[in-house]
Order: structure tokens, then C-alpha cells, then sequence
């Protein structure tokens, strides 16, 4: 009988980390993505004065055959700087295979280098496109809207 | 039945002493890559997109943005004090969000060539006074370019004669000495002679 207690106990104890390792829900979990969306982002100048409104687009792809719904897009940039209007947008449905282009005003508060990217969300996973450069040099003497 | 009963007790009380306190603190940032594809200017400086930071955990938490290099020898590893960021350490509540201006000030001495750094924010304290090292970060890549004619010829030297290695310095070197050679061949008469020892 001593034996069987003794057996029981230590089983118990060899068991008791997976045990509440189990109950913890620790563990090492993985999913892997794949994102059928695709932006890049195109600037209609490289370099504009303070004040002076460019036009930045972003075009949207669904590589993937399935359509995309609720996509959002956001233009990013240090928007301290920056004046966008209406940086986030919404796409209400992207068939497979097809492509939406959309487009920002951008106007430079302040003279500097600005780095500007879109991120395009979709079905919870978001794809950030390369980043491209403005330059926004003084001498405008006009103020952003 | 008793022994059985003590044994349950056993199990029971080693799996509570094993089991960890649920995590209630995080950190995540709501970029996953800034690759920057036009060459940035030694001496320049350049304003990042915003970058929100987000405590997702359930306990006031403190976090430092930082800048840390990647482990990828292929390309370099940009100095973290070029990197400003305003904030550069926040707290934040469970559920809260803020955003943190970055800029790039690149020194006038910045070597040309392709960089990567991983910017984010790393959980400094929890209110409960313990401090781990749990970040969030988004990749980012740039290059620079050559400040001027010299250093973009030092540049494309040195990609050359790394991306031919090491015939990039096997062939200058018998070049070197074919013509170190042919040089003293024209300048000087080198006569070896090989005679016999006279007998005494």
C-alpha cells in the first residue's frame, strides 16, 4: 500500500508542470499568414514648398482570388508636419485580382524631409507599403489649409 | 482511501505552487516596416511616419523607445543616437494608446551604404515596481548616399571590391607585381651567373 501511495505521488509530481503548464495556457503557438493584399504609394512631387499642396496616391491590389472586404487605408507620416486630409480611408469591397488607386492632398507645414508610407488593412491583417520621401523647402508663402 | 485522498492533495497542491501568474502587461506598435526606398542625405534630417504605441495589458505600464540593431550582417547598423523621439519614454494605462514622433538625424560623417534598426517601445516598469524587457518595434531600412563625388567613388570602390572578393584582391595584386616587376626589368640589369667555386 505504501508503495502504491509512494508511485502515485510521484507520478503526480512528474505530471504537475504539464498539468499547470495546461491550465496556464503556456505554451508556444503559431499562425502564419498569408496576405493576398498589396499597396504602394506614389508622390506627384518629391519636393514642394510650405504650404503648397501635393497629391500622394496610394493603389490597393488583391492578389488573392477571394474578395477583400472593410479595407481601410491610412496614409502615414509625421503629421506634426503634415496636413492630410482624411488620412484614413475606407474601400468597401475589392474583388480578386483587381486593383483601387486612392488619393491625399499633402501640404508641409514646416520645412524638412518627411518620410511618408500607406498601410492598408484587411480582414484584421495590415500591409505597410515602401516608403517615399517629400522634401518641403521654405519660400511658400501660402498656408496650408 | 486516506492514502488516495493524500495523494490528490499532493497533486493538487504542486500543480497550484507550478502554476504562473497570468501576464497582464504588454506592449505593441502599430507599424511593422518603414523600408525607405529613396537614398537619404548624410547631414540630413528626416520626420518618420508616427508611430503609435499601445499597452495591451491590464496595469498601468512604463515604457522607453528605443532603436536596436538587427542581426543581419548583410546590412549595417545605423548609430541608435541618430534616432529622436518625442516622447522617448511614456506611461500609459491598460488600453491606451499615444504617438510617438520619430525623426532620423543623420550625421554629415554617415557612411554610405544600406541600413537596417528596429524602432520601438520597450516596457521599462510596471506599476508593481518589476521591470522586463518586452518590446514591440518596426523594421526599417534606409541608405544613404555618398555626400559628395569622393565619397560616392570611395562607396562604389569599396561595394566593388566587396562584392568581387577575393578576386577583387588577387588581381590587383599580381597586377601589381607584373608591373613592379616589368619597371625594375627596364630600369636595372639583373644578371644572375652561376659559377663553379675555383678549387684552392
Amino acid at each position: 500500500m505504501t508503495r502504491r501511495v509512494l508511485a502515485i505521488v510521484l507520478a503526480s509530481s512528474l505530471l504537475a508542470p504539464a498539468f499547470a503548464a495546461a491550465a496556464s495556457g503556456r505554451g508556444v503557438t503559431g499562425r502564419v499568414f498569408a496576405t493576398p493584399q498589396l499597396v504602394t504609394i506614389t508622390l506627384s512631387a518629391g519636393s514642394v514648398q510650405v504650404g503648397v499642396a501635393t497629391r500622394a496616391e496610394a493603389t490597393v491590389q488583391n492578389l488573392g482570388a477571394s474578395p477583400l472586404n472593410s479595407i481601410k487605408v491610412e496614409l502615414r507620416a509625421d503629421h506634426a508636419g503634415l496636413v492630410i486630409g482624411d488620412p484614413i480611408r475606407d474601400v468597401n469591397s475589392l474583388k480578386g485580382g483587381k486593383s483601387a488607386t486612392l488619393s491625399w492632398t499633402v501640404c508641409g507645414k514646416a520645412a524638412g524631409s518627411y518620410v511618408l508610407l500607406a498601410r492598408v488593412t484587411a480582414n484584421g491583417i495590415a500591409v505597410d507599403s515602401l516608403a517615399r520621401v517629400l522634401v518641403v523647402v521654405s519660400g511658400g508663402k501660402k498656408a496650408c489649409p | 482511501m486516506r492514502c488516495i485522498q493524500l495523494a490528490v492533495a499532493v497533486v493538487l497542491l504542486v500543480a497550484l505552487e507550478a502554476a504562473p501568474v497570468a501576464a497582464s502587461s504588454g506592449v505593441s506598435v502599430d507599424l511593422g516596416r518603414v523600408d525607405i526606398t529613396d537614398a537619404l542625405m548624410p547631414g540630413q534630417a528626416y520626420s518618420l511616419p508616427t508611430l503609435g504605441v499601445r499597452n495591451p495589458g491590464t496595469e498601468p505600464t512604463s515604457y522607453v523607445m528605443v532603436a536596436s540593431a538587427v542581426q543581419d550582417a548583410s546590412l549595417r547598423h545605423p548609430d541608435a543616437a541618430w534616432f529622436v523621439f518625442e516622447p522617448s519614454a511614456l506611461t500609459l494605462g491598460p488600453g491606451e494608446t499615444a504617438q510617438v514622433q520619430m525623426r532620423l538625424v543623420l550625421p554629415r560623417d554617415a557612411a554610405p551604404g544600406a541600413y537596417q534598426v528596429l524602432l520601438g517601445a520597450q516596457i521599462s516598469s510596471l506599476a508593481t515596481g518589476a521591470s522586463v524587457g518586452a518590446a514591440a518595434a518596426a523594421r526599417t531600412t534606409f541608405s544613404i548616399r555618398p555626400a559628395n563625388a569622393i565619397d560616392a567613388f570611395a562607396a562604389s570602390i569599396g561595394q566593388l571590391v566587396s562584392d568581387l572578393w577575393p578576386w577583387s584582391a588577387i588581381v590587383p595584386s599580381v597586377f601589381a607585381l607584373a608591373s613592379a616587376g616589368w619597371l625594375i626589368r627596364r630600369r636595372f640589369a639583373i644578371h644572375l651567373d652561376v659559377r663553379k667555386r675555383s678549387a684552392r
